[in-house]
C-alpha cells in the first residue's frame, strides 16, 4: 500500500502548477533559434520572412495536426505522406479532366477521406495494429499515385487553383490562412466537442471509456478519416504551390509530421498532448529550415544540421522533464 | 426486513470456453445495505459483477430490479437502469478533467458544443455532496488514488445510481482515506442506495457490511448476516477447508547480520533511515501508505538512486548500487506491483523463473534448454505452482500463482536476502497461507527477510521484529513480544504510545 | 480482475507463440503453391536462387531492425546508416586502403552510429522514434556532405565479388546473409543476451529489477542494428558497383514491413528473425511473382501495401481459429 516510486503526488489534490512551468521546453528552443538567427542575419527578422516561415510550414502544420489527432488516440498514421501525394494527383487529374477548381479540391479531399475510411476500418473492424494498417495504406496510396501519373509529374495551370498555393489574403499567403483555419477548427473540435473529448478518451483509457458507454470504435474510425482528409488538403495545397502533382512529393512527410508532434510534447501514450505544442514543433522545423537558408548554409549541410537540432530539442525536453522542472 | 430488494439475481450461470465461471448463483441486494461479496481469485466475483454491469450476458438465470425482471444488455443500459460500477482499474480518462470524466459519454451541450459551465457546476454539486474538495477542472491524472475513486463515485451518482458495485475499493488507500470512504458509504446508505462491496480484506466485512455472500469456484456457498458469522467461518467457506496455519512461524535465534542500512537519505522521501536484518529472521516494515517503505526497498536494492547513506551486505558496504549488483551479492526484491515490476507478462513461466539467474545458471552465456527445464521443474514442484505447462504465458496464471512465479525467480538466484513488498496483496486466502509457509522455510534455511506489509495481522503474525516508518523515517523498532496492532498503528500515525 | 485470471487451464497446452511461425509459414507455402500453378518458371533453380538473392539484402537489414523492435523500440535510421557506412567504405577503398581494412571501417562506422542510437535511447532516455529519426537526418546529411554530389563507382574485383560472385554456385549475398542470420538466431534464442533482450522488450522495468543489465542490452541491440545496416550496405554497393547518397533512402520501410509481416510485435518481447526471414521471403516472392506475370512495376507498390495488410489479417485469423480449436 505504499505510494510507489513515482514522481507525482500519489495522494495529492491536483493543485495547478506555476504557469511558467507549463511552457513546453520546445518553446524555449524556438525562441532561442529565432534570437540566434535574428542576430546572425539581418534579413531574418522581417515581416516578409516571418510570413515566409509560415508559408513554408503551413502544409507541415496541417499534416502535423492530423498526426497529433491520431497519436492522441494512441495510434499512428504512416500513410499521411502518401495520402498527400495521392490527393494532389487526383485533384490535378480532376482539373485536367475539366472539373472546376472547387470540385477538384473536393475530389482531392475525398480521396483522403476514402483512404482514411479504409485505414480506420482495418484498425477498428479488422483489429490491425495502426502501424501495420497505415504502413499498408502508405504503400497502396503511394503506388496508386505512381500508377495514375504514369510515374511522371502532371501539371496544373488554372489560376483559380494556383491561387490556393500562391495567392495571398492581404499580405498573408493562402496556405498560411488555410493552415491557421485548420488549426483553429481542430482546436475547437478537440476541446469543445464530443469528438475531441472522445479522441482523448480512446487514447487515455479505451477500455474504460467503452465501459462507460462510449462507442470507441466509431470515434477511432472517424479520427483516421479526419486525418486522411487533412493530409489530402495538404496535398491539394502542395500541388497548387508546385503547380504540379508529383508522385513522390509526399514521401517522408509523415515522419516530419510525427516528429513535429512529438517535439511539441504530445506523447505516444495515454492521450496526453496539445495542438499548441504541435504548432511549436512545426515551428522548430520551419524556423530552422528558413534560418539556415537565410544565413546562407548550403542545402548540402541542412539535413545533418536539422537532425542535430531535432535531437538537441528532444534532449532538452527530456532533461527538463527528468529534473522535474516541468511535467 | 420485508423490503423490496433493489436487485435479485437467481440461478445465474455463465460459461467461457472450457470454464464454468458461475454455476446457478443467487444474489440479492436490499436498499440501504452494504452486501459484501467474498471469494478467492477465480471464484466468480468479477464475472458476476460484469454481468450486473451489462458487460457480459448470463447463459441462464434471471435478474430482477425492483421486482421487475430485466435484461441488462450493455453497460449503457446498466447505467440507465441505475447500476453504477466502480472497477478496481478505474474507467477514468487520465487527461480529461474531473468534470468531463464524470459526464463521460453524456456530455451536456449548448449550441452544438460542450456545455463546460454546466458540467463544472453539476460536478461541483456532486463532489460537495460527497464532502470532497477536488478541483473539477483538474486533469484526473494529477489526482491521488483516493480522489480518483471519489470521482468514480460522483460519476456513478451522476447517473442516479440506486445500486453501486465497488470492486476492491480499499486496495490502494491509506487508513485515513479508508475511513473517509466508509463515511461516504454510510452517507450513501442513508439515501437508500444499495452497495455490493467486493473485497479481499476480511476485516472490512465486519467494519462496513450488513450481509456477506461467499462464492467458491463459481458456486454459491452461502449468504450470512455479518453479525452472525466469524472470520474463520468465512475463510472456511471461501477455501472449503479450515486453514489452521495462517502464519506458520518457527522462531529461532538471530543469525549473523545480513543487511545493514545506515543513514539513508533521498530528498524528502527518505530521511536518515537505518535498520538491520539478520539471517534467520523476518523483519516486518510497517507504516502508512506514503511513509516511504517501497522507496526504501527500492533504494536498498539499487533500483533508485539515493543521496547519502550506506547499504552493507554481509558486512561489506556496497558502492554504486544497481539491481544487477545487488542480485550478484545475493539480494532479491519482490515488488509491490507484481504485474508491472515483477513479471514479464507475455513471456512464459519458465522464462520468468530463470530471468534473474541467467548469469548463474549459464556462465558461458549459452542457454541450455535441459538445465532450464530441470531447474524450473524443481521450483514448480517445490512451490506447488499450478500450471498445465512451464511454457504457459504468465499472463494467463492466477494472482497467487503469479506471485509464486516471482518467488521462484528469486529462489532460483539462491539469494540470501529477500525484500518482500506486500507479498500477499490481492491474493486469496489459500495461496496467502502457502506463501507464508514458504517464507518460513526460507528463514529456517538461513535467509534474511525484510517484509513490507500493510496487513497488520500478517506483520504481527510473521515478524521477529517490526520497524515502523513514518514520513520517511524509522520511528520505532518493536520486538515480537511487545508488538500489538494498537502500538504499531500509534507509531505509524505519530501518536503517543504507552511504554 | 480480468477474465484471464478466472480462466484456469485450457486444453491447448502449447506456448501460443509457436502459432506465430506456423501461420506465417502457412501463408508462405500457400503463396508458393499459387505461384507455381500460375507460372511454371517460378520453381526453377535459377528463379529460386534469384528470389533468395534479392531477399538476402532485405533480410540482412531486417535482422537488425528485428533486434531493435524486439526491445519495444524502433530504428528509423537504418537506411541512412546503410548509406553513410557504405560511403565511408567506398571512400576508403578509393583512397587505397586494403580491402579488409576498408570493409572493417564501414562496418565499424555502422556499429558506431548504432552505438550512438543506443546511448540516446538507453542513457539519455530519448524516445527511440525521435532519437533514430534525428540520426536518420544526421547520417544521410553527412553522407551527402562527404560525397559532394558525386557518385563513387568502379570498384575492384575482390570487392565486387561480395555482390556478384558465387560460392559453390550460390550467389554471395545469400552466403553472407546466412553467415549473419545463423549466428543472429543463436544469439537471440540460445544466449543470455537474447533472453535479456526479450525480457527488456516484454517489460523493461521488471527486467531491470530482475538484475538484467537493461542499458547494456539496449545499447548492444542498436549497435547490432547499425552493424547489420552497414553490412547490407556493403553487399549492396558491391553489387551496384556504385555508391551514392540515395542508396539507402527507400530501404527503411521494406525492412520494417518484413519484420512486421514476419510477426514480430511492435510492443516488444515477441517474435524473432525466423518470422522476419519468412516475411522478407513473402515480400520478395510476391514481387517476383508480379515480375513473372508481367505486372507493371508501378503496381508493385500497391500490391506490397495490400500484402502487408492481408498477411497480418490472415495471421490474426489463423491464430484465432487455431486457438479456439484447442480450447
Amino acid at each position: 500500500m505504499s505510494g510507489g516510486a513515482e514522481p507525482r503526488d500519489t495522494h495529492g489534490e491536483g493543485r495547478a502548477r506555476a504557469p511558467w512551468k507549463r511552457v513546453p521546453p520546445v518553446a524555449w528552443v524556438v525562441l532561442s533559434m529565432i534570437v540566434f538567427f535574428g542576430l546572425a542575419a539581418p534579413g531574418f527578422f522581417t515581416v516578409g520572412n516571418f510570413l515566409n516561415i509560415t508559408l513554408q510550414g503551413s502544409v507541415l502544420l496541417i499534416m502535423a495536426v492530423a498526426a497529433t489527432l491520431v497519436i492522441l488516440t494512441e495510434g499512428i498514421d504512416l500513410s499521411l505522406g502518401s495520402v498527400l501525394t495521392l490527393a494532389g494527383v487526383t485533384a490535378v487529374l480532376a482539373l485536367q479532366s475539366g472539373l472546376s477548381v472547387p470540385a477538384a479540391v473536393v475530389v482531392g479531399v475525398l480521396t483522403g477521406v476514402a483512404c482514411g475510411m479504409v485505414t480506420g476500418f482495418l484498425i477498428t473492424a479488422g483489429k490491425l495494429p495502426p502501424f501495420i494498417a497505415t504502413l499498408g495504406m502508405m504503400g497502396m496510396a503511394a503506388g496508386l499515385a505512381l500508377v495514375l501519373t504514369r510515374q511522371g509529374a502532371i501539371y496544373a495551370d488554372l489560376p483559380g487553383f494556383i491561387f490556393l498555393g500562391g495567392g495571398t489574403v492581404g499580405i498573408i499567403p493562402m496556405p498560411t490562412v488555410i493552415a491557421t483555419l485548420v488549426f483553429l477548427l481542430a482546436w475547437v473540435v478537440l476541446h469543445q466537442t464530443d469528438f475531441g473529448r472522445y479522441i482523448i478518451s480512446v487514447g487515455g483509457n479505451e477500455a474504460g471509456a467503452r465501459l462507460s458507454g462510449v462507442n470507441t470504435a466509431l470515434w477511432k474510425f472517424l479520427t483516421y478519416v479526419v486525418a486522411g482528409a487533412l493530409a489530402a488538403l495538404g496535398g491539394v495545397i502542395m500541388a497548387a504551390r508546385l503547380r504540379a502533382a508529383d508522385p513522390i512529393v509526399g514521401s517522408g512527410w509523415e515522419f516530419d509530421a510525427i516528429a513535429a508532434t512529438i517535439l511539441g510534447g504530445t506523447s505516444f501514450e495515454k492521450g496526453n498532448g496539445t495542438l499548441g505544442g504541435t504548432v511549436l514543433g512545426v515551428l522548430v522545423i520551419a524556423v530552422l529550415r528558413n534560418g539556415l537558408n537565410v544565413i546562407g548554409v548550403g542545402a548540402m549541410w541542412q539535413p545533418a544540421l536539422i537532425g542535430l537540432v531535432i535531437i538537441a530539442a528532444i534532449v532538452f525536453d527530456v532533461l527538463l522533464k527528468q529534473r522535474g522542472v516541468i511535467q | 426486513m420485508a423490503e423490496q430488494p433493489l436487485l435479485q439475481a437467481k440461478k445465474i450461470t455463465k460459461t467461457f470456453p472450457g470454464v464454468l465461471a458461475l454455476d446457478t448463483v443467487d444474489f440479492d441486494l436490499l436498499p440501504g445495505e452494504v452486501h459484501v461479496l467474498l471469494g478467492e481469485n477465480g471464484a466468480g466475483k468479477s464475472t458476476l459483477m460484469k454481468i450486473l454491469a451489462g458487460a457480459y450476458q448470463p447463459d441462464a438465470g434471471t435478474i430482477a430490479l425492483n421486482g421487475q425482471e430485466m435484461r441488462i444488455a450493455n453497460p449503457r443500459q446498466a447505467q440507465r437502469l441505475g447500476l453504477g460500477i466502480i472497477y478496481q482499474e478505474f474507467n477514468l480518462v487520465p487527461y480529461l478533467s474531473v468534470a468531463q470524466n464524470i459526464f463521460l459519454g453524456r456530455f451536456p451541450h449548448r449550441w452544438g458544443l460542450l456545455d463546460q459551465a454546466k458540467m463544472h457546476a453539476e460536478s461541483r454539486k456532486l463532489l460537495d455532496g460527497l464532502n470532497m474538495d477536488i478541483d473539477t477542472r483538474a486533469k484526473v491524472v494529477r489526482l491521488g488514488v483516493a480522489q480518483q475513486q471519489m470521482v468514480e463515485v460522483a460519476k456513478a451518482l451522476s447517473v442516479r445510481s440506486k445500486i453501486l458495485i465497488m470492486d476492491e475499493p480499499t486496495a490502494a488507500l491509506t487508513d485515513r482515506e479508508i475511513e473517509q470512504l466508509f463515511a461516504t458509504i454510510r452517507r450513501l446508505k442513508q439515501q437508500g442506495i444499495g452497495i455490493i462491496y467486493i473485497s479481499h480484506r476480511l476485516q472490512e466485512v465486519h467494519q462496513i457490511g450488513e450481509r456477506v455472500t461467499v462464492l467458491r469456484d463459481g458456486k454459491f456457498i452461502g449468504t450470512r448476516q455479518v453479525n452472525q458469522v466469524t472470520i474463520d467461518e468465512l475463510i472456511a467457506m471461501m477455501v472449503g477447508r479450515t486453514i489452521t496455519h495462517m502464519f506458520p512461524r518457527d522462531y529461532q535465534s538471530q543469525g549473523t547480520e545480513a543487511l545493514r542500512v545506515e543513514g539513508l537519505n533521498s530528498g524528502t522521501r527518505l530521511r536518515g533511515v537505518s535498520l538491520k536484518v539478520h539471517s534467520g529472521e523476518i523483519v516486518g516494515l510497517a507504516g502508512l501508505v506514503g511513509a516511504g517503505r517501497t522507496e526504501l526497498a527500492r533504494a536498498v536494492f539499487g533500483a533508485d538512486p539515493f543521496e547519502s547513506g550506506q547499504v552493507s551486505v554481509f558486512g561489506q558496504p556496497v558502492k554504486a548500487a544497481s539491481p544487477d549488483r545487488m542480485v550478484k551479492l545475493g539480494m532479491g526484491l519482490l515488488p509491490e506491483d507484481r504485474k508491472a515490476h515483477g513479471l514479464a507478462m507475455i513471456l512464459s513461466l519458465s522464462e520468468n523463473v530463470v530471468l534473474a539467474s541467467l548469469q548463474r545458471l549459464f556462465p558461458r552465456r549459452f542457454v541450455d534448454g535441459g538445465t532450464e527445464r530441470e531447474v524450473v521443474a524443481k521450483y514448480i514442484a517445490d512451490l506447488r505452482i499450478a500450471t498445465p505447462s512451464p511454457r504457459r504465458l504468465v499472463q494467463f496464471l492466477s494472482g497467487g500463482t503469479q506471485q509464486k512465479v516471482v518467488l521462484a525467480k528469486w529462489l532460483c538466484t539462491h539469494s540470501k536476502i529477500f525484500i518482500f513488498d506486500e507479498p500477499t496483496r490481492g491474493i486469496d486466502v489459500g495461496a496467502k497461507a502457502e506463501i507464508h509457509g514458504f517464507m518460513n522455510e526460507l528463514v529456517q534455511q538461513g535467509a534474511a527477510v525484510l517484509m513490507i506489509s500493510s496487513d497488520l495481522p500478517e506483520i504481527l503474525g510473521m515478524s521477529d521484529r517490526i520497524y515502523v516508518m513514518r514520513q520517511g523515517q524509522i520511528v520505532a523498532e518493536v520486538s515480537r513480544e511487545k508488538a500489538t496492532q494498537e502500538r504499531i498503528v500509534a507509531y505509524a500515525m505519530g501518536q503517543e504510545v504507552e511504554k | 480482475m480480468t477474465v484471464a485470471t478466472e480462466v484456469r487451464s485450457r486444453g491447448w497446452q502449447l506456448d501460443p507463440r509457436i502459432l506465430y511461425g506456423g501461420s506465417r509459414l502457412f501463408v508462405l507455402i500457400l503463396l508458393c503453391i499459387v505461384l507455381t500453378t500460375v507460372s511454371p518458371v517460378f520453381l526453377t533453380g535459377t528463379n529460386a536462387l534469384n528470389v533468395l538473392r534479392v531477399a538476402s539484402l532485405l533480410i540482412i537489414l531486417a535482422i537488425g531492425e528485428t533486434i531493435v523492435i524486439l526491445t519495444a523500440g524502433i530504428d528509423l535510421s537504418i537506411g541512412s546508416v546503410l548509406t553513410f557506412s557504405s560511403v565511408i567504405a567506398a571512400l576508403a577503398i578509393k583512397a587505397g586502403l586494403p580491402l579488409p581494412l576498408a570493409l572493417t571501417a564501414g562496418l565499424a562506422v555502422g556499429a558506431a552510429l548504432g552505438f550512438l542510437n543506443g546511448l540516446m535511447v538507453a542513457v539519455v532516455k530519448l524516445p527511440p522514434f525521435i532519437a533514430t529519426y534525428g540520426m536518420l537526418w544526421i547520417a544521410s546529411g553527412f553522407a551527402v556532405v562527404l560525397l559532394k554530389g558525386q557518385v563513387i563507382y568502379g570498384f575492384e574485383e575482390n570487392f565486387r565479388f561480395l555482390g556478384v560472385g558465387n560460392l559453390m554456385r550460390i550467389p554471395m549475398p545469400i552466403i553472407i546473409m546466412a553467415a549473419l542470420w545463423i549466428p543472429a538466431y543463436l544469439l537471440l534464442r540460445r544466449t543470455t543476451f537474447g533472453r535479456s533482450l526479450y525480457a527488456v522488450g516484454a517489460n523493461q522495468e521488471a527486467a531491470r529489477l530482475s538484475g538484467v543489465k537493461k542499458d547494456q542490452t539496449l545499447i548492444l541491440a542498436y549497435t547490432l542494428s547499425g552493424l547489420l545496416a552497414a553490412a547490407a550496405g556493403l553487399v549492396y554497393v558491391a553489387r551496384l558497383n556504385a555508391a551514392e547518397a540515395s542508396i539507402g533512402a527507400n530501404m527503411l520501410l521494406p525492412a520494417i514491413a518484413a519484420v512486421v509481416i514476419g510477426g514480430t510485435s511492435l510492443f516488444g518481447g515477441e517474435g524473432g528473425i525466423v518470422g522476419t526471414l519468412i516475411g522478407a521471403l513473402i515480400m520478395t516472392i510476391v514481387q517476383n511473382g508480379m515480375n513473372l506475370l508481367g505486372v507493371e512495376s508501378v503496381w508493385q507498390g500497391v500490391v506490397l501495401g495490400a500484402l502487408i495488410v492481408v498477411a497480418v489479417l490472415l495471421d490474426q485469423w489463423a491464430r484465432k481459429t487455431l486457438a479456439n480449436e484447442g480450447g
